[in-house]
């Protein structure tokens, strides 16, 4: 078009014999043409002649006539300054360029509003006397709107590029597009996540009673414009509100809202779901043209873009919520499953599980338990003191169906209600409000419940109790493995002290101690072990040995060793052949096993007037030692291989004679093998200085106690790795009673 | 450290042992030693220089090896050049049970002439020492 103008620069002009002439020729040229051509003439620029795309632009109809001054024809033109214009072009001679100019063409209801580009040109004749004015044109309203309309979609899908709130997006469309077409009322409604209703979405220039009424209505054939579009999936033209069917039961709405005349087109996301409908509302019946709807499709696209865009924002926020809500889940579990782990009794695995319950998942809890037969309270947290006195005071009822703690005692099964438990307790000063009951099992058994309480305000929702439920059964498995951990520390406690001697016998001219300390915190039975027992001639035999390995094979292998040598020992005079009946005791019953193997040292007392007569054989065994009198240690060495591997043990017997005094200390290899990272190894020479530090005449149990002191001292509260026993044997009278 | 096989030669295997054999490292010292038994190794030396702790259970695992080897016709050497060791070793009778020697040297020459010469004939002069470089 713009090519096309510049074609009939005014040097150009054909100068035929009369303008008029040639203007008609002009007229005749652009024809058809889109271009606007008119002439006109002398100073009131009388129309002489215009193309029909003039006639068109200016209205057509009455107005499609010539020979009439152009401010007649279209007397609109005279307030916006083209008179004037013409005049200037006219008496000047210059040619008047406007681009875009804004004209209002017609008056009243009918006038519209257009853009063109023009040029004003003198019409002259051969004397070059100016006769009147030419105008030629393009009209370029479709063009500026498309621009605007450009620039309107631009800008909102930079709204929607930058996640701008969706009512934002679509009352600014609205906007848009209202300015774009003053006669147009523009309504956006969003369809439900069902797509069977329709809420209210974006309608700027609606009265607010119109939107209150349509929010909220079902898609469906006859619901007005929007309902009959949404449910089509197909644009719905109703251009005459008042006498469409699809209106009836809206008709008096539209009426007060004075709309005649509404098209609604379905607003679908890509895969074909309903997202909303966009309408376009007019004051008077009236059909609407192509542009009209390519306009609603471009807006409806938009708005499907915009309407997706928030959707999977939002589908993105709630899985960040969801994914937030189970991190923290998460959190507090892991939270509590570090609390329930570690070393802990089964009080106090309650205690840690009313911590964590309260104030994270109620206001208050407390946990009962199944014991002797009836219900103990055995934990309680509250936020006051008072409050806690109240909840670890209360004992929930016994019967088995009054009380919610009863009822999940007896059934196993969660118990949820927004009201007061039923039976009696102190709800009222607790300002109780509903409860959560939740069992605490083992292996499917309730042993116990733990009870959320909620005050004010509080309540519990699955997700709530979901969460109790988990702690609950990590907290049931950590009061579990504390019950185990305590039963089999009971159980080897128990074990070992049947293994070993309840107290050590009173041998006349002599006076015994031993020293027996366990590795570990007791849960396992040691290795080591010691025994003193009379065989029936007035002698006595000794014993103390250490067994490969712990726990009950260790144990079983101790009672073989104690039991075999308690057996022999009255019928055989010869130390070494009690040892080697022990030996073929262990060999016989590791014949299929050959991987336990025992060491110790065995003996016989014999008390006399002067001395106490030793006999000892030592079999893989760390070797006794002997103290004298001034407490002068010294090794009392004697060859002796390990017992129960199979081969013969080469023992030999050793003779001694403990003077008054005097005393034989024998001791297992955790004593001496024992280490600390700082010290090392505890050793023989600390031992040897341990005994002697005791003070001279010592009673045995002085002894005993002085290396068990420096032993501990030496470990300074660190875990010991191996069983220490010892056990001392002092001959003569004892040392003044200290007890 | 690990249980760490320095030599193997045919039927001779000669091994260094963890600073620890005991009740924590005890079963994979083991299972590692009886794999080398299966793969048929008969003279099984220890080198026990770098050992600082041998609890019950390491001696169970060193008697499993002789038991298996005694079986077998073939022998345990250990070499044990820590005194604290030979003495624990001696005071449970085991010096009489295993050959041990100070050295790891020593140690595989007197497995090499067990190996030539199995117990119950006349001793000979060691092997060739250019076979286990």
């Amino acid at each position: 078009m713009t090519a096309e103008r510049e074609q009939w620069p005014t040097s150009r002009i054909h100068r035929s014999r009369a303008g008029r002439e040639e203007d008609e020729n002009l007229a005749l040229l652009f024809g058809t043409s889109p271009a606007l051509f008119a002439s006109m003439a002398g100073p009131a620029h009388v129309l002489e002649a215009a193309n029909p795309a003039f006639f068109a632009a200016i209205g057509g109809g009455r107005r499609e006539r010539t020979g009439l001054p152009l401010g007649e024809l279209m007397p609109e033109l005279a307030g916006q300054g083209f008179i004037g214009l013409l005049d200037q072009v006219y008496r000047s001679g210059e040619r008047h360029v406007g681009r875009d100019a804004r004209v209002v063409i017609g008056v009243g209801e009918e006038a519209r509003e257009a853009y063109f580009d023009f040029t004003y040109e003198a019409r002259r004749d051969t004397d070059g006397n100016v006769i009147g004015v030419r105008m030629i044109g393009v009209e370029t309203t479709q063009v500026k709107q498309a621009r605007r309309l450009a620039a309107e979609q631009r800008a909102l899908l930079e709204q929607i590029a930058r996640q701008a709130a969706l009512p934002d997006v679509l009352d600014g469309m609205c906007r848009a597009i209202e300015e774009l077409s003053p006669d147009v009322i523009v309504s956006v409604l969003l369809a439900d996540e069902d797509g069977r209703h329709l809420r209210h979405g974006a309608a700027p220039s609606l009265p607010g009673f119109y939107n209150r009424a349509i929010d909220g209505i079902a898609t469906g054939e006859g619901v007005g414009s929007c309902g009959t579009a949404a449910h089509r999936r197909r644009t719905v033209i109703v251009s005459d509100i008042a006498a469409d069917p699809l209106w009836d039961d809206f008709r008096d709405l539209a009426g007060q809202a004075r709309l005649a005349a509404c098209w609604s087109t379905p607003i679908l996301a890509r895969d074909g779901r309903l997202l909303g409908t966009f309408a376009m509302y007019h004051r008077a019946p009236r059909a609407p043209q192509d542009t009209d709807l390519a306009l609603a499709r471009v807006f409806a696209d938009t708005a499907a873009l915009a309407i997706e865009r928030h959707q999977a924002e939002q589908a993105r926020l709630a899985a960040d919520a969801r994914e937030k809500a189970a991190r923290d889940d998460l959190a507090f579990l892991l939270t509590a499953s570090t609390a329930l782990a570690g070393r802990l009794d089964e009080t106090e695995t309650y205690q840690r599980l009313v911590g964590l319950s309260c104030p994270a998942l109620a206001p208050l809890a407390a946990v009962d338990i199944l014991d002797a037969g009836g219900v103990r309270r055995i934990a309680a947290a509250a936020p006051t003191e008072e409050a806690h006195r109240l909840l670890a005071a209360h004992v929930p009822a016994r019967d088995g169906e009054a009380d919610p703690v009863a009822r999940v005692l007896a059934y196993g099964l969660t118990e949820v209600a927004r009201r007061t438990p039923t039976g009696p307790g102190p709800w009222q000063d607790l300002g109780v409000t509903g409860y959560a009951c939740v069992p605490l099992l083992d292996r499917g058994r309730p042993f116990g419940a733990l009870t959320l309480l909620s005050t004010d305000g509080h309540s519990f929702d699955g997700h709530r109790i979901a969460l109790a439920e988990e702690l609950a059964r990590r907290a049931s498995s950590a009061a579990r493995s504390a019950r185990q951990y305590e039963q089999r520390a009971s159980l080897a406690r128990d074990l070992q002290t049947g293994l070993l001697l309840p107290e050590l016998p009173d041998i006349p001219g002599a006076r015994l101690a031993a020293f027996y300390h366990p590795a570990g915190e007791g849960l396992e039975i040691g290795g080591d072990f010691y025994d003193v027992f009379p065989r029936g001639d007035g002698s006595w035999a000794f014993i103390l040995g250490d067994v490969c390995g712990r726990g009950a094979k260790a144990a079983t292998t101790t009672a073989l060793v104690r039991h075999t040598a308690r057996a022999v020992a009255p019928l055989l005079d010869d130390p070494v052949d009690v040892v080697k009946a022990v030996d073929k005791a262990l060999n016989d019953r590791n014949a299929h096993q050959n991987n336990g193997f025992v060491t110790l040292v065995y003996g016989h007392l014999t008390p006399a007037a002067d001395a106490v007569a030793v006999h000892l054989v030592r079999a893989g065994h760390t070797p006794p030692l002997l103290l004298d009198a001034d407490h002068a240690v010294e090794t009392v060495e004697a060859p002796g291989g390990l017992l129960g591997i199979g081969i013969p043990p080469r023992l030999a017997c050793r003779r001694l004679a403990l003077r008054p005094g005097e005393s034989l200390f024998l001791y297992t290899d955790g004593i001496t093998e024992c280490r600390t990272d700082t010290a090392g190894q505890y050793g023989d020479a600390r031992l040897a200085k341990a005994l002697a530090s005791a003070p001279l005449r010592s009673a045995a149990a002085d002894i005993v106690r002085a290396v068990a002191e420096d032993v501990r001292g030496f470990v300074d509260g660190g875990d010991v790795e191996d069983d220490q026993a010892a056990l001392i044997i002092t001959a003569g009278e004892p040392a003044p009673d200290r007890d | 450290m690990t249980f760490q096989l320095i030599e193997h030669d045919a039927n001779l295997s000669v091994v260094a042992l963890p600073d620890a054999v005991d009740l924590y490292t005890g079963a994979g010292v083991r299972a590692a030693g009886e794999a080398l038994l299966d793969s048929g190794c008969r003279y099984l030396v220890l080198d026990t220089s770098a050992v600082t702790c041998l609890d019950s259970t390491g001696i169970t695992v060193f008697l499993a090896f002789w038991q298996r080897l005694a079986g077998t016709g073939g022998a345990l050497v250990l070499a044990v050049p820590d005194a604290h060791l030979l003495r624990r070793l001696t005071l449970l009778g085991l010096d009489t049970v295993f050959s041990i020697t100070p050295t790891l040297e020593e140690a595989v020459v007197q497995a090499r002439r067990l190996r030539a010469h199995p117990v119950g004939r006349p001793a000979a002069p060691p092997g060739t020492r250019t076979e286990i470089a």
